[in-house]
């Protein structure tokens, strides 16, 4: 088991710096992957895809996109997660609708881990307010200027060189 | 051998006692003041769960936690729940913030839509240590009508926990 499957199985025990690290692990490793996806979105309207034990379900309208989740398997679908509103800029669109795809797998892998040796409590969806893309995380909503500085002066976490080393 | 009722009884055992109609109109009443003060004066509370130890499997090594969950509860449905956390440690006599997780947001279980809950609000403790931990968190919770209450809650006292499985 390598160690980004180990931290699939993590689940509610994932700390924030490694969330963030997962998630910029996935943006390094997956940009090909979400390129793709990001033409499938667009020319389809809809896009189904799979991170850890979960299922997305991604949908384009009126210029927004949004995803909803589910545990695999699941009947029903939660409701709308997270929304995002597109750039009329072609490759601007392009880089955001990656970021927005690395949030939602990281979100999915947060509440819908692998099967692995940690127990997983009963919990109800729950992700970070900000998502990672918005200068809003590293400001805690205190403002884009301050957002912008604190991104600018954050250290690596080390668990991104070791997930991309592994 | 029959059973004779005395006169003066008949009225009083086949006559009600209230007329139907003033039943009615107290039931009814009744049912307006229960469903306008639920409907108008939704409330919540945020219950914060005692800090407790927990291991996990991280890396291939067992991690020893300081963890706590988080629950919130209206008397009506909610869409989510946002909050921020924290774990203070009580060290001689100042209070230490050991663990803090800003902006967290969930959404409302899907069995009982009138609650979120928060899981594994964690630190990395020392192994063997022993430590007095008090959870604490506040934020919002948005109800499906549109409108936001604000909440707030601890784990009550500074609770003893040691930094180790217990567990025989």
């Amino acid at each position: 088991m390598s160690l980004f499957e180990e931290y699939l199985t993590l689940g509610q025990w994932l700390a924030e710096s490694e969330r963030l690290a997962i998630y910029n692990y996935l943006l390094q490793t997956r940009s090909d992957r979400y390129r793709n996806e990001s033409q499938l979105l667009f020319s389809k309207k809809s896009l189904y895809s799979y991170a850890a034990n979960g299922e997305i379900y991604y949908s384009v309208n009126s210029n927004i996109v949004q995803y909803n989740a589910r545990k695999i398997g699941d009947q029903n679908w939660n409701n709308q997660i997270r929304a995002m509103k597109l750039s009329r800029i072609g490759f601007l669109t392009r880089r955001r609708l990656c970021k927005f795809f690395a949030q939602a797998e990281l979100d999915v892998i947060r509440n819908f881990p692998n099967q692995g040796s940690n127990h997983q409590d009963e919990h109800s969806f729950t992700v970070n307010t900000y998502p990672f893309y918005t200068l809003d995380y590293f400001a805690n909503g205190g403002g884009k200027l301050k957002g912008l500085f604190k991104k600018i002066m954050r250290k690596e976490d080390p668990l991104l060189e070791k997930l991309l080393a592994s | 051998m029959s059973l004779t009722i005395p006169k003066p009884l008949i009225p009083i055992l086949t006559k009600p006692m209230t007329p139907p109609w003033v039943l009615a109109l107290v039931l009814a009443t009744q049912l307006t003041i229960n469903y306008v003060g639920s409907g108008s004066n939704p409330s919540c509370t945020l219950n914060v769960q005692r800090p407790h130890h927990s291991t996990y499997l991280v890396e291939h090594k067992n991690a020893d936690a300081i963890k706590v969950n988080v629950k919130s509860k209206c008397t009506v449905p909610q869409i989510s729940t946002t909050i921020s956390a924290e774990i203070y440690e009580l060290r001689g006599n100042q209070s230490i913030k050991v663990f803090s997780v800003k902006n967290q947001t969930a959404f409302a279980d899907k069995r009982d839509p009138t609650e979120s809950i928060f899981q594994n609000f964690s630190f990395v403790c020392q192994t063997g240590r022993t430590g007095l931990y008090l959870g604490s968190a506040s934020g919002s919770v948005l109800l499906t009508n549109g409108k936001t209450i604000q909440v707030s809650g601890n784990s009550g006292n500074y609770h003893p926990e040691i930094c180790e499985n217990t567990a025989k």
